[in-house]
């Protein structure tokens, strides 16, 4: 594996019209405008990814995006572009997810608000009504995995990034990721399945 | 034929759908590369429309192609070598997993997922910006903070002493000489001061006294330029336009060209255009003593953690009528001081009394805004408020506001900036009662647990276990709120302790 070599500058010139590493570079000295500019250019991921995780209710959320992107700031200067920014960025907000949100009292809470809005639904025809009770399952099934096996099926399944990517920012081997992916799947298709049947 | 490893089966799910090509290699690639161009094109539209302009659009497409080719041809290069897609073609097992798997994947896809409204998340953007200044040491030559009048050291030194301390020395006008900010130019009249700040594209000019010219350049999307005195607030989009203040009070404001919006301490927000002006009444200009939130009675102690921080000034009678009402919150340093900004409550004599009957809806019940007890204060220099006592301080105006959504998220926001504030103690109190109030009663009930869990010895644990305890007894749970009330009971505040009795009167009965 080689590490890109990623210059350390601030900004210069247009702020939209530069990469997003060299965003991130910029951000790993001190450049306010460039994490204003990562902001804009990846917070909705990040929100889509708190979104997502099935503990978070706006509160949790909201926490979670703004410590991301602090986060970032932080350790912008550790990137060395062996994942794409966006990868990076969840990986980040996956560790902070991680190490932040872990009370299960307040976890069960959320997951409770968070499946009542899945289910709570104003009249449908029965065939809406049956696809939203299924994915109320899936929701279900997925708030019962363990932190880490939800952070995979997100990362990988839901928002699509590549695994090896995955595997690097969560600073886990490969082979342990592909683990949690795999039992995540599992748990969660024997719970959907067990409910259709 | 040997079936893959489940490990090996995971990753070929992860990789796409699976190709006709025994080697894989081939379409692995152009798996790969359809999936990174189709997601490039369409991230690359998606950002540049909203951003709207042509600049995203091929950003966007060169970023996505670049990226996604990459990951595809990785990607499919590798999984394609395996072969396992070929083996899903022989194997009806291995395809069926394969099958139910993709089939769950989509289905999960298909989970609803609420991004909040664009306003609140420009809201989160300047809060993560402030928080990111307020440890940046920006260097020399980046800093747009530039003195207006060279040589003016003694001036500098003078509006050290008037403004807020810990920030950046402000700009103190002997001189109409413009000084050019980001995005806007600032022209002071003799003797103004002002402080410009910039947090990424938000731009701020925080105007102390006298009168400024403000031309701004018209702003690009997600730029902003605001001129900020006291409490009050003007957001401009490229105009022109004149302020003046008299002791962080917002006085006059009159624009030459533009547009701005005017919002006011006190009164209606105003929306100005090219000739109008606005100028604050002289009856609603805020007196010059300012007015401080008296101590609740378990604070009359300073806490411990409080040790070091400017004390509250002493309270003018009891200060919580109706406990477990909970006290008013105590404010951040700064509201001690002067704050012009602070709202003027209905009724600045002592609070009112609370009558029995109203203990147990008192539980959920925060002071209403009329209702906190105020006293006169020396005014005081003012000082610098960090992002967690800004935080703070707007959280505890929506809590007094009733607006408890927002009171809670700004409780939780100084939590997350500065866990190891002295704020932090009082912010995990109220954004519980917040959340109490905003009826939000599983997470209300979880975050006064972990209040209780942090400070066990706070002066608020009777209040707070009080509060939990009656949201348990809605929930049903006696037992744990039988032992809130008792460790209530022998509270130091008779308010507290008569509402702890009340629940467990109550709790008896409903036992009964």
């Amino acid at each position: 594996m080689t590490a890109k070599l990623i210059p350390l500058r601030r900004i210069s010139g247009d702020i939209t019209e530069m990469s997003d590493e060299a965003l991130l570079a910029a951000c790993g000295t001190g450049d306010a405008p460039a994490l204003g500019a990562l902001f804009d250019r990846f917070h909705t991921a990040v929100y889509r990814f708190a979104a997502r995780l099935p503990m978070t209710d706006e509160l949790a959320r909201d926490d979670l995006v703004q410590a991301t992107f602090l986060e970032i700031r932080r350790a912008a200067p550790s990137f060395r572009g062996t994942s794409s920014v966006k990868t990076w960025i969840l990986g980040v907000a996956a560790n902070v997810a991680r190490h932040t949100l872990r009370a299960e009292r307040r976890r069960r809470a959320h997951q409770a608000r968070y499946l009542e809005r899945i289910t709570d639904a104003p009249e449908l025809l029965d065939a809406q009504v049956e696809r939203r009770k299924l994915l109320a399952r899936v929701a279900e099934a997925l708030a019962e995995l363990p932190r880490d096996q939800q952070i995979a099926f997100i990362l990988c399944d839901l928002e699509q990034l590549p695994g090896v990517e995955v595997a690097r920012v969560l600073e886990i081997p490969e082979g342990t990721l592909w683990r949690r992916l795999h039992t995540a799947r599992k748990a969660m298709r024997a719970a959907v399945e067990k409910a259709t049947r | 034929m040997t079936c893959p490893s489940e490990l090996e089966l995971a990753r070929a799910i992860s990789a796409g759908d699976p190709g006709a090509d025994p080697e894989g290699d081939p379409d692995g690639n152009r798996d790969g590369n359809r999936d990174g161009n189709r997601e490039g094109h369409r991230e690359g539209n998606r950002e540049g429309h909203r951003e709207g302009n042509r600049e995203g659009n091929r950003e966007g497409h060169r970023d996505g192609h670049r990226e996604s080719n990459r990951d595809g041809n990785r990607e499919g290069n590798r999984d394609g070598h395996r072969g396992i897609w070929a083996h899903l073609a022989a194997c009806a097992a291995c395809r069926a997993t394969w099958d139910r798997t993709r089939a769950l994947i989509d289905l999960a896809r298909e989970l609803p997922v609420a991004l909040p409204p664009q306003a609140h998340r420009e809201e989160v953007r300047t809060a993560v910006l402030a928080a990111a200044a307020s440890v940046t040491r920006r260097p020399p030559g980046r800093a747009w903070l530039v003195p207006v009048i060279a040589g003016a050291a003694a001036a500098i030194a003078l509006a050290y002493l008037v403004l807020p301390r810990g920030a950046a020395p402000p700009v103190v006008a002997v001189a109409a000489v413009p000084a050019h900010h980001g995005h806007g130019v600032v022209r002071p009249h003799p003797g103004a001061r002002y402080l410009a700040s910039a947090s990424g594209p938000d731009e701020i000019v925080q105007l102390t006294d006298g009168v400024i010219d403000v031309e701004v350049e018209p702003l690009a999307p997600g730029e902003r330029f605001r001129v900020v005195v006291g409490g009050a607030e003007l957001e401009v989009r490229g105009t022109a336009f004149t302020v003046t203040a008299n002791a962080e009070h917002l006085t006059a404001v009159a624009v030459a060209r533009g547009r701005v919006d005017v919002k006011p301490e006190t009164g209606a927000p105003a929306v100005l255009v090219t000739g109008q002006s606005w100028h604050v009444a002289v009856a609603a200009v805020p007196e010059q003593a300012p007015l401080v939130v008296a101590p609740p009675p378990s604070r009359s102690v300073p806490a411990p953690h409080r040790a070091g921080l400017p004390g509250p000034p002493p309270s003018p009678g009891p200060a919580s009528p109706a406990a477990p009402r909970p006290s008013s919150p105590a404010p951040p340093p700064s509201l001690r001081a002067a704050s012009p900004a602070a709202p003027r409550p209905a009724s600045p004599a002592a609070p009112r009394p609370a009558s029995p009957a109203d203990l147990e809806r008192a539980a959920y019940e925060p002071m209403p805004a009329g209702g906190i007890a105020t006293a006169a204060a020396e005014p005081e220099a003012p000082i610098a408020r960090n992002p967690e006592e800004l935080s703070y301080d707007q959280a505890w105006e929506a809590l007094r506001a009733n607006d408890f959504a927002r009171a809670a998220s700004g409780f939780a926001r100084v939590l997350l900036l500065a866990p190891d504030s002295a704020l932090v103690e009082d912010a995990g109190f109220w954004r519980a009662v917040a959340l109490a109030r905003g009826k939000r009663s599983a997470e209300a009930m979880s975050a006064f647990r972990d209040f209780l869990d942090a400070y066990a010895r706070s002066a608020r644990t009777g209040e707070a276990s009080a509060m939990l305890g009656w949201i348990l007894i809605d929930a049903r749970d006696y037992d744990e709120a039988e032992r809130r009330f008792r460790a209530a009971a022998g509270d130091a505040n008779a308010a507290v302790r008569s509402s702890a009795l009340a629940g467990l009167d109550a709790l008896a009965k409903r036992k009964r």
